[in-house]
C-alpha cells in the first residue's frame, strides 16, 4: 500500500523546509537561502514560525531527556508524530523562535573554536554552580536547576560593548549583566567574565539568553526594554537583532530550567 | 569509545543531536531505534572529525549520513525478515513513535526494495522533507539537473508500483 503524492513542485508551498529551519536553529548560514532570507520569510509566515517553534521544543525535550550521548535506559517520549507517515507525506512545514542555539565553549575544550560557526559576533559561555558547590560548564540546550548559580563569559569577534539579557520560561526579560547599568567594552577574541553571578529562581522552562554586542555603550535597561517589547510583539518567536531596533549584534543561548534535585 | 566522551563531540551533539534524532525517528518510526542511530552517527562524526569541521554545512552532512544509515538499517531488517519469511516484519525495537512505527517501516522497506537508493534518497528529501531542488543538490552534492532527473525517474518507478494497486482497488 504505497500512496505517495507525486505531484509536488518546488513552487507549491513556498514554505521553508526543515533543513532551512534546522540551519537557522544551528546558526548555520549556508544553503540556498541566506539567513536574512529565512528570517524575512519567517516574519511573514505563521506556519513556518510554528514549525520552527515545534523543532525548538522537540530539541529542548530531547536534550532534557538525553543531555549526553551516553546511552541511558528508556528514551524520550515521542510527543509528536513523525512527518513520514505512510502514504500521505504531507507538509508540516515551519516555525517559531529564532533562538539560535549555539554550543558554548568550555575551559576544558581546546578545540571548541573548531565548531564555532562563521558569522557569530559574540559567543556566550555559561558556568553553573550547583548546591554542592560544583562548577560545570552549561552547554547550549542543557539543563540547569532552580537555585544554581550561573556565571557568564562572553567572547566578541568584533569590538563593541556587551551585555546579557535573559528571557525566562514565563517570558519575563531581565538583565544578567554587567552590573552597574551600562554595557562593558569587549576586546576582540578576549573572553571576559561578566561581573557577578545570577542565582536561578523557580520559574521553570526554557530560558533564553541574548548576548548583545553594541556599537554604543548603552544602558542595560534599554536592552531589557527592547527584548521585552520584541517578546511581547511576537510571543512564540525569539527576537532577532532586527526586531530590537538597536545597533547591536546578538548571540544567543538557551537552556532548560528544572526544579532543584 | 573514548572519543564519544570528548567535550567537542558532546558540544556537537547538543547542537545537532536533536535533528539527527528527529530524522531517524521519522524514517524508522521508533524512538529507541532513533536513539541508536544518534549514537552511531556521532561515532562517525568523532571518527571524521577533520572532515566534519571542513563541511560547509554540517546540517546537510548529518541529514545525509542519517538518511543513508536509516536506509541501510531498513534494508537490512527487511532482508532479515524476508529470509525468515515473515511478512510483515515484527515490531521495531522499543515503543513506536505515534503515527509511524511499523507502517512507516513497511512503506520505506517496500520502496527501498524496488527503487534504487539514490532515487529514494532524493525522493525523501523532496516529498517528505519538502526541500527544494537546490537544497537537495547541496545536500546530496550533485547538480540541480541530476536532482531533477532522479526525481523524474523516481516518479516513473513509483507510478509503476502504484498502478497495480489502483487497478486492484478499482
Amino acid at each position: 500500500m504505497i500512496a505517495i503524492k507525486l505531484d509536488r513542485s518546488d513552487a507549491e508551498d513556498g514554505c521553508l523546509s526543515d533543513l532551512a529551519l534546522d540551519q537557522l536553529l544551528t546558526s548555520e548560514n549556508s544553503g540556498s537561502l541566506t539567513e536574512q532570507a529565512r528570517r524575512t520569510h519567517l516574519a511573514q509566515c505563521a506556519a513556518c514560525t510554528a514549525r520552527l517553534g515545534e523543532l525548538e521544543r522537540d530539541a529542548a525535550d530531547l536534550l532534557a531527556a538525553r543531555p549526553h550521548l551516553a546511552p541511558s535506559p528508556g528514551g524520550p517520549r515521542a510527543r509528536r508524530a513523525p512527518r513520514f507517515i505512510a502514504g500521505t507525506l504531507t507538509l508540516a512545514a515551519a516555525a517559531a523562535a529564532i533562538a539560535l542555539y549555539r554550543p558554548a565553549t568550555t575551559p576544558s575544550e581546546p578545540a571548541a573554536s573548531d565548531v564555532r560557526l562563521k558569522g557569530s559576533p559574540i559567543d556566550v559561555e555559561v558556568f553553573a554552580r550547583d548546591a554542592n558547590g560544583r562548577v560545570t560548564p552549561l552547554l547550549a540546550g542543557g539543563v540547569a536547576h532552580a537555585g544554581d548559580g550561573l556565571r557568564f563569559r562572553l567572547t566578541a569577534h568584533r569590538p563593541g560593548y556587551a551585555g546579557l539579557v535573559s528571557v525566562d520560561g514565563a517570558g519575563r526579560a531581565m538583565s544578567y549583566g554587567p552590573q552597574g547599568g551600562r554595557l562593558v567594552p569587549l576586546a576582540v577574541a578576549a573572553p571576559a567574565l561578566l561581573d557577578g553571578s545570577v542565582v536561578l529562581d523557580g520559574v521553570l522552562g526554557r530560558e533564553r539568553l541574548f548576548a548583545f554586542l553594541c556599537r554604543d555603550r548603552l544602558e542595560t535597561d534599554r536592552l531589557v526594554r527592547a527584548v521585552e517589547a520584541a517578546v511581547e510583539a511576537r510571543p512564540p518567536r525569539s527576537p532577532s537583532a532586527a526586531d530590537l531596533g538597536l545597533d547591536c549584534a546578538l548571540g544567543t543561548f538557551w537552556f532548560t530550567k528544572v526544579p532543584a534535585p | 569509545m573514548r572519543e564519544m566522551g570528548e567535550p567537542w563531540v558532546e558540544t556537537l551533539y547538543r547542537r545537532y543531536g536533536p535533528l539527527v534524532f528527529r530524522r531517524a525517528r521519522m524514517l524508522l518510526g521508533s524512538d529507541e531505534a532513533a536513539w541508536d542511530v544518534v549514537q552511531e552517527v556521532f561515532v562517525r562524526v568523532a571518527r571524521a572529525r577533520d572532515g566534519f569541521r571542513n563541511e560547509a554545512s554540517p546540517t546537510t552532512w548529518l541529514y545525509r549520513i542519517t538518511t543513508n544509515y536509516c536506509f541501510n538499517l531498513t534494508r537490512d531488517r527487511s532482508r532479515r525478515q524476508a529470509r525468515l519469511a515473515e511478512r510483515p516484519p515484527g515490531p521495531p525495537a522499543g515503543p513506536a513513535a505515534p503515527g509511524g512505527g511499523q507502517e512507516t517501516q513497511l512503506l520505506l522497506a517496500e520502496i527501498l526494495d524496488k527503487i534504487p537508493v539514490e532515487l529514494c534518497e532524493v525522493a525523501v528529501y523532496y516529498y517528505v522533507d519538502r526541500m527544494n531542488q537546490d537544497e537537495i543538490a547541496a545536500t546530496v552534492g550533485t547538480s540541480r539537473k541530476t536532482v531533477g532527473n532522479r526525481l523524474r525517474e523516481f516518479r516513473a518507478r513509483a507510478q509503476a508500483l502504484l498502478e497495480p494497486e489502483s487497478e486492484a482497488s478499482a
